[in-house]
C-alpha cells in the first residue's frame, strides 16, 4: 500500500497533526466560555463596589450625619468663644 | 478497454475540476458577501458607556457620583409569569402598574426585547433574580446620586435624558460643564459564537471609553449646610414666601454656598414643577432696593462727585420730580446730613442728591461697570440677566429711583459681585464655581479669572468705613456679633406687578462683607415678602448676622479690635 516507510510516516505525521489539531481547537473553544465568565464575575464586583462607594458618599454626607445625629436625640451644641474682646466686655463699666 | 479507463479517469478529472471552480466561485468570488454576511452574524459590536465625571466640593468630597442601576427587560417570546410569583415581581419594581400595563399591551408582538423598569439597585436586581422568571433580564444603567441633596441642588443641577436616551446634564454645573463630565464612549468589536461567547482567536478590536473628568468646585460643604439650616429656620421665623443665601469668597470671587428656598431634590428632579430648576440667584431679576446705594455712593466717592463729610442740600423733605414726589421710605427726614449718615439712615433723598451729584451719564456707566446688564459668565447654565434700557431711554424719574435700587432690575448674583468690588479694594472679580479637573489623580486648575478695576481703592475704604458706620450706628446694631466689624447695608424693595408696586409685597434684603477690614466672604441674603415684618433691618439683616457668626467661628476668624470703635 505505501511505497516505502517515508509515505507510511507522512501520512501517520499528517493524521496526528490533524487529531492535535481537534484536541487543541476543542479545548480553547471552551476559553470563550470561561473568558465570559470571569468578565461577568470582574464586572458584578466592579458593580458592587461603585455601589458600596455611592453608599459611603451617602452616609458620609453632611446631611445624613445630621439626620442620624438627631434620629438618637443628639442636639446641637452650643458653642461660645470666649475671645479678650467679649470678656473685657463683661468689665467695662457702663 | 484502455478507452474506458480514459474515460474514467477523464471522468474523475472533470469532477475535479468541477469541485475546484465551484470552490473558486464560493471562496473568491462570493467571499466579500460571505464574509459580509458572517460578520452580521458572529460580529458584535458594542458601545462601552464612558463613566460620567464626578463633582466634588473643595474638600473633594463628591457632589455628585455616578451609582449603579439596572434596567429590566423582558424577551416576549420567552417570557413566562406564574400567578403565584407575579405579586412578588410587581411588588419589586417600582412603578407596579406601569410595568404591568407594559406587559399587558404588549403581549404577542413580535419583540425580542421590552424594557419593564429603570433604575433599579443592586439589591433589588438580586431579589428579582431569585424568583427565576424565563425572558427576564438586566442591563446595566448608569445613575447619578447627590449625597448632599437639596442644599447642593442650585449648584449641581442634574442628569436626565435628551430626545436620543443619552444622558444629558441640565442646569448647575451638570448642564454648563456637560462636555467635559460626559467623556467619550468607547467601542468593543469582537466575534461572538452562536451562544454569545467571544471567539478567542476571533478578530477583536477596543477602542477605549474616555471617562469624563472630575471637576472641583469651590462650594464649601460645610458653609453650604450652614446656610441651608439658617435659611430654612429663618424662613419659618419670619414667615417669608421663599429665600435666597449666596456667600461668596471676598478675595477670589469663588462661590462657597449658595441655596435657595424652596428648592428641590436634584437625585428626584421628576417629583418637582419643573419651574423650580432654575436657580433664582443666577437667573432671577428683583429690584435691590436701598442694597443698591452701596453702589451708587461707591461711584460718586471715586467719581469725586460727593465725599463723606458733603452736605445734602435737598434733605429737608421730599422732592419733586417730573411731577412725581419722591419721599424717604419713613418720612423722616435729616436736612443738612453729610453722605455717611445718607448711607446711615438709607435716606432715598440723599441719594437722589447723591445721583444729581454724578449725573446721569456718569451714574449709568458706573453701573455698567459694575456689571449690571450683563452676564457674570459664573459656570452654571441657567444664567441670564435683566435688561438695563439704553441711556436715552432713563427719564429724570429712573434716575432718580435708581439711585435707591426702585426700578432696576439686577440678579441677586450681580448684587454680590458688585459688592465684592468694595470688598475688594475695587477690583470686580468674576464669580466662579469650579475651580479645576481632576483625571486619574492628576489635578488641572484652571487659570485665574482677570478681576476689573471699577473704582479705586480709596473709594473702596471710605464706602467700607460709611458701611461698618450704618452697621454700627443703625437700626441693625442690635443684631451684630459682637466682636467683629462688618460692612453691610439693609434693603427694602417693594415688588413690581403688572406695571406697579404692590403695596404689601417686599424683598427684604441685608448685603456685606466681614470682616471689613480683611474680608474674608461677602454675603446677600434675600427674603421675599417676609410677613412677620417687611423690612430688612429686622428679618434679613438678623438672619444674616446669624449665618456669620456661624462663617466666624468655621473659618477661625479672629474678632476684629477695631470693632470696639
Amino acid at each position: 500500500m505505501f511505497k516505502n516507510k517515508l509515505t507510511l510516516y507522512t501520512y501517520i505525521g499528517i493524521a496526528v497533526l490533524l487529531l492535535l489539531q481537534v484536541y487543541i481547537s476543542s479545548i480553547r473553544s471552551s476559553d470563550g466560555d470561561r473568558i465570559t465568565d470571569l468578565d461577568s464575575k470582574i464586572n458584578r464586583l466592579n458593580s458592587q463596589n461603585r455601589e458600596l462607594q455611592a453608599q459611603i458618599y451617602l452616609h458620609t454626607s453632611i446631611a445624613s450625619i445630621q439626620d442620624f445625629a438627631q434620629s438618637r436625640h443628639m442636639v446641637p451644641a452650643v458653642i461660645e468663644n470666649l475671645g479678650s474682646v467679649t470678656v473685657a466686655s463683661l468689665f467695662t463699666k457702663p | 478497454m484502455n478507452r474506458r479507463l480514459q474515460w474514467i479517469k477523464l471522468l474523475f478529472v472533470g469532477w475535479f475540476l468541477f469541485l475546484v471552480i465551484r470552490l473558486f466561485y464560493w471562496q473568491v468570488i462570493k467571499n466579500p458577501e460571505l464574509e459580509k454576511d458572517a460578520r452580521a452574524q458572529y460580529g458584535s459590536s458594542d458601545i462601552i458607556p464612558a463613566p460620567r465625571g464626578e463633582i466634588r466640593s473643595a474638600d473633594g468630597f463628591p457632589l455628585v457620583t455616578n451609582s449603579q442601576k439596572y434596567l429590566a427587560f423582558i424577551d416576549p417570546h420567552v417570557f413566562r409569569l406564574d400567578a403565584d410569583i407575579s405579586k412578588k415581581l410587581f411588588d419589586l419594581l417600582p412603578a407596579t402598574s406601569g410595568a404591568q400595563k407594559i406587559i399587558t399591551e404588549n403581549r404577542g408582538l413580535p419583540l425580542n426585547w421590552l424594557p419593564i423598569a429603570h433604575g433599579l439597585s443592586p439589591d433589588t436586581k438580586a431579589r428579582i433574580e431569585q424568583l427565576q422568571v424565563p425572558g427576564l433580564g438586566f442591563e446595566e444603567e448608569q445613575d447619578r446620586i447627590y449625597p448632599e441633596g437639596s442644599p447642593s441642588a442650585y449648584f449641581t443641577g442634574f442628569v436626565g435624558k435628551n430626545e436620543t436616551g443619552d444622558m444629558q446634564g441640565y442646569f448647575g454645573l451638570e448642564g454648563y460643564w456637560d462636555r467635559i463630565l460626559s467623556g467619550k464612549p468607547g467601542k468593543l468589536n469582537q466575534q461572538l459564537d452562536a451562544y454569545n461567547r467571544p471567539i478567542v482567536i476571533g478578530d477583536q478590536n477596543i477602542i477605549p471609553p474616555q471617562p469624563g473628568q472630575n471637576l472641583i468646585t469651590s462650594v464649601d460643604r460645610s458653609v453650604e449646610y450652614i446656610v441651608f439650616k439658617q435659611l430654612e429656620a429663618g424662613l419659618v421665623k419670619y414667615q417669608a414666601k421663599s429665600g435666597t443665601v449666596t456667600v461668596m469668597d471676598s478675595k477670589t470671587g469663588h462661590l462657597l454656598a449658595m441655596v435657595s428656598l424652596p428648592g428641590y431634590d436634584p437625585g428626584h428632579f421628576t417629583d418637582y414643577p419643573p419651574d423650580i430648576y432654575k436657580n433664582p440667584i443666577v437667573s432671577e431679576g428683583y429690584e435691590p432696593g436701598s442694597t443698591f446705594k452701596t453702589i451708587v455712593m461707591s461711584s460718586a466717592l471715586d467719581a469725586g462727585a460727593v465725599t463723606p463729610q458733603t452736605i445734602c442740600e435737598i434733605c429737608s423733605g421730599p422732592v419733586q420730580i417730573s411731577g412725581d414726589y419722591l419721599r424717604s421710605y419713613n418720612n423722616v427726614y435729616y436736612p443738612g446730613c453729610n453722605m455717611s449718615d445718607v448711607i446711615l439712615h438709607s435716606d432715598n433723598i440723599g441719594m437722589v442728591f447723591v445721583s444729581r451729584k454724578l449725573g446721569k451719564e456718569k451714574m449709568l456707566a458706573y453701573i455698567r461697570k459694575f456689571g449690571f446688564g450683563q452676564l457674570t459668565g459664573v459656570d452654571l447654565q441657567e444664567e441670564s440677566t435683566p435688561v438695563l434700557r439704553p441711556d436715552n431711554q432713563w427719564y429724570d424719574i429712573d434716575w432718580a429711583t435708581a439711585a435707591f435700587g426702585q426700578g432696576i432690575a439686577v440678579t441677586r448674583l450681580q448684587m454680590v459681585t458688585a459688592v465684592n468690588a468694595i470688598a475688594n479694594g475695587g477690583q470686580l472679580i468674576p464669580p466662579r464655581v469650579a475651580i479645576g479637573t481632576e483625571v486619574d489623580g492628576k489635578i488641572k486648575l484652571f487659570p485665574p479669572v482677570k478681576a476689573k478695576k471699577v473704582i479705586s481703592a480709596e473709594a473702596a475704604a471710605l464706602m467700607t468705613r460709611m458701611m461698618v458706620n450704618a452697621v454700627n450706628h443703625g437700626e441693625v446694631r442690635y443684631y451684630r456679633v459682637p466682636g467683629f466689624s462688618v460692612a453691610a447695608k439693609t434693603g427694602t424693595a417693594q415688588i413690581p406687578i403688572a406695571g406697579h408696586y404692590d403695596p404689601d409685597k417686599f424683598i427684604a434684603s441685608f448685603i456685606g462683607f466681614a470682616p471689613a477690614a480683611n474680608p474674608k466672604f461677602t454675603m446677600l441674603v434675600t427674603l421675599n415678602h417676609p410677613q412677620s415684618s417687611p423690612w430688612g433691618s429686622t428679618t434679613a439683616a438678623p438672619l444674616w448676622f446669624g449665618i456669620a457668626e456661624k462663617l466666624f467661628r468655621y473659618f477661625q476668624i479672629p474678632p476684629d479690635s477695631s470693632a470696639l470703635h
